[in-house]
């Protein structure tokens, strides 16, 4: 151990920069898991609110609240422990019942979860939960995290069509536009190698088949020249929706905003 | 294998004396314009120095005279060869008003070596777009008299004169010699973080070299250090003290042969010229521990800490190898 330790040391020492690519591969690694299981967790919720009656679930639900979250990790499995509160309607009453289980994942199969682990089941005095924890608002987040865990190397979600997207750059005074895949390149190459997080979405309804959603993202990772780089990134993303409900991802449009250094920044005079 | 994958993440990030500021990608890049000298520029010829650039207009009669006497006091903060290394840009949003030579005056009056950048109205948008600077005209064509109540410098007395009148950011940019965005900063930042955070950017003006111990007798209660030292600045500066964990007190000192005795003298407020180098040696100037706290043979590392009057704090570390 003492050896490795020591290996370790000179290795950063003589190549800094290998082991901030190292690290920056490391972040990335952890975004992609991150985003596959939140996309795989609304993917859920949002299946749930399609079907009227569920198996364990109450039936007609009309919200879901997410109250708090943990994410595990064994030596085989990442384990997702939620608490969660279901508002349904019963003999034309919403009531609300609390559910706490673990959604249990192995990543390295079909990137799904493999099973859900029941842990507590009750009824709770109703809790009125905003209308905005709809079936809308868990479709919309299951497509834009599956759009991050993308980003962040998990191809396997989307199907191959998805490069028929155009991808339109814009980096400081650097543009390009083309299919997915080639502007996913030329973003690696002017920005380098780095994590995408997802901060905030805006939905933008345009017609009944097609939806425009404002994505605004967090870029940290290791630039071209081996430093530490952020980036707040600003994604418009057209969609078409297609038969069977899923969205077919038409165009995106990526610019970089100065990243939230404070109230200050915003400020004009 | 954790313990190293994380080892190395935290040396990796803490490797620039505590402050490493990320880079803003996507922010900045190459632009041309007109400075207060009149000279035709590239943004790209200031790369080799640390550049502040803030934003505004001559004729602005609240912040943008605020934010260079905060510009001033910041410059004035800096040791001589971070100054010499330090260029503060002000880009007026006003060309059709501030010309090269009404800004040179602007700027004279904080400070001399202020550079004002101005130009065409796309030069101006042009490095309004790369910088994301925000500014618009609220008003057109305003007799200077009801502007420039508050202004440093006049331009024209003239009754007839008019300017427009902006609203805008007040964001300052902190760019690395390689001409990065690496932070944002205002008037609210305080000096002290903000001359850190100039200094975090720019190279040591201090290089130490080959430093090793003098490990001596088993349960000594003292040691020396020896190795090289360069002032690689263009300015003279001046070692303060000296000071490491492992001791009550470390100076620097110089073994010198008087008559015959050899005398080992504290050398204090050592004067280090432009571009000259120490060597530490025995029998000549070299770092003296005094009173160890515990034996070398139970020491790995040795922290020693240079200070400098200009150059700041200059770390030392020595392994040592039983």
């Amino acid at each position: 151990m003492h050896t490795i330790l020591k290996a370790s040391f000179l290795i950063f020492l003589y190549f800094p920069n290998t082991v901030l690519a190292n690290y920056a591969v490391t972040e990335k690694s952890y975004a992609k898991n991150l985003n596959t299981i939140v996309a795989s967790v609304m993917g859920w919720y949002d299946k749930l609110m399609n079907n009227k009656h569920t198996n364990n679930y109450p039936d007609n639900i009309q919200s879901i609240q997410i109250i708090d979250t943990q994410l595990n990790k064994n030596k085989e499995h990442f384990i997702l422990v939620t608490q969660v509160h279901f508002n349904y309607l019963h003999n034309q009453q919403i009531k609300t019942k609390q559910i706490n289980e673990n959604f249990v994942f192995d990543l390295n199969k079909n990137n799904n979860f493999i099973k859900i682990d029941r842990l507590e089941s009750k009824e709770i005095d109703t809790i009125s939960t905003p209308s905005t924890f709809d079936k809308d608002h868990y479709q919309y987040r299951n497509f834009a995290y599956k759009w991050l865990a993308y980003l962040n190397g998990n191809t396997a979600l989307f199907e191959n069509k998805i490069n028929n997207a155009k991808h339109q750059l814009q980096i400081g005074a650097k543009q390009y536009q083309g299919t997915l895949s080639a502007a996913l390149s030329k973003h690696k190459e002017w920005m380098g190698v780095g994590q995408y997080l997802l901060r905030s979405i805006e939905v933008i309804k345009n017609t009944k088949d097609s939806l425009r959603i404002v994505l605004i993202i967090r870029w940290n990772g290791i630039t071209n020249k081996g430093k530490l780089g952020i980036a707040k990134i600003e994604q418009t993303v057209d969609m078409k929706k297609e038969m069977g409900g899923n969205y077919q991802l038409l165009n995106i449009k990526e610019r970089l905003l100065l990243p939230d250094m404070g109230a200050w920044d915003k400020l004009t005079c | 294998m954790k313990i190293i994958i994380l080892l190395l993440i935290f040396i990796a990030l803490n490797t620039n004396a505590g402050i490493n500021l990320p880079v803003l990608s996507g922010i900045g890049g190459n632009f041309s314009a007109i400075d207060s000298n009149n000279k035709e520029i590239q943004f790209n010829d200031y790369k080799g120095n640390v550049v502040v650039m803030g934003y505004g207009y001559t004729n602005c009669p609240d912040i943008c005279p605020f934010t260079l006497g905060y510009l001033k006091k910041v410059y004035e903060g800096l040791p001589a060869y971070a100054q010499k290394k330090t260029k503060i840009l002000f880009v007026s949003i006003d060309p059709e008003y501030d010309t090269p030579q009404h800004l040179k005056e602007f700027m004279a009056h904080f400070n001399k070596d202020f550079i004002g950048i101005t130009g065409s109205r796309e030069n101006i948008d042009q490095i309004a777009e790369l910088f994301q600077m925000k500014y618009t005209k609220i008003a057109e064509d305003i007799p200077v008299e009801f502007v420039d109540y508050r202004s440093v410098v006049k331009k024209s007395n003239a009754r007839n004169a008019t300017t427009n009148v902006y609203n805008h950011g007040i964001v300052l940019y902190l760019i690395d010699t390689e001409g990065d965005v690496r932070s944002l900063g205002y008037t609210g930042t305080t000096e002290k973080e903000f001359i850190a955070n100039i200094r975090s950017l720019l190279p040591k003006p201090i290089k130490i070299e080959d430093f090793y111990m003098n490990q001596g007798a088993k349960n000594a209660r003292s040691a020396a250090a020896y190795g090289k030292i360069t002032n690689i600045s263009n300015a003279e500066d001046v070692l303060i003290s000296v000071s490491s964990p492992i001791a009550k007190r470390v100076e620097l000192h110089q073994t010198k042969v008087v008559d015959n005795f050899v005398k080992m003298m504290h050398t204090p407020n050592k004067v280090f010229k432009a571009g000259e180098t120490l060597m530490l040696k025995p029998m000549s100037y070299h770092i003296m521990f005094m009173g160890l706290k515990k034996p070398l043979s139970e020491v790995k590392v040795v922290d020693i800490s240079l200070k400098f009057k200009n150059a700041g704090n200059i770390p030392i570390r020595i392994k040592l190898d039983h």
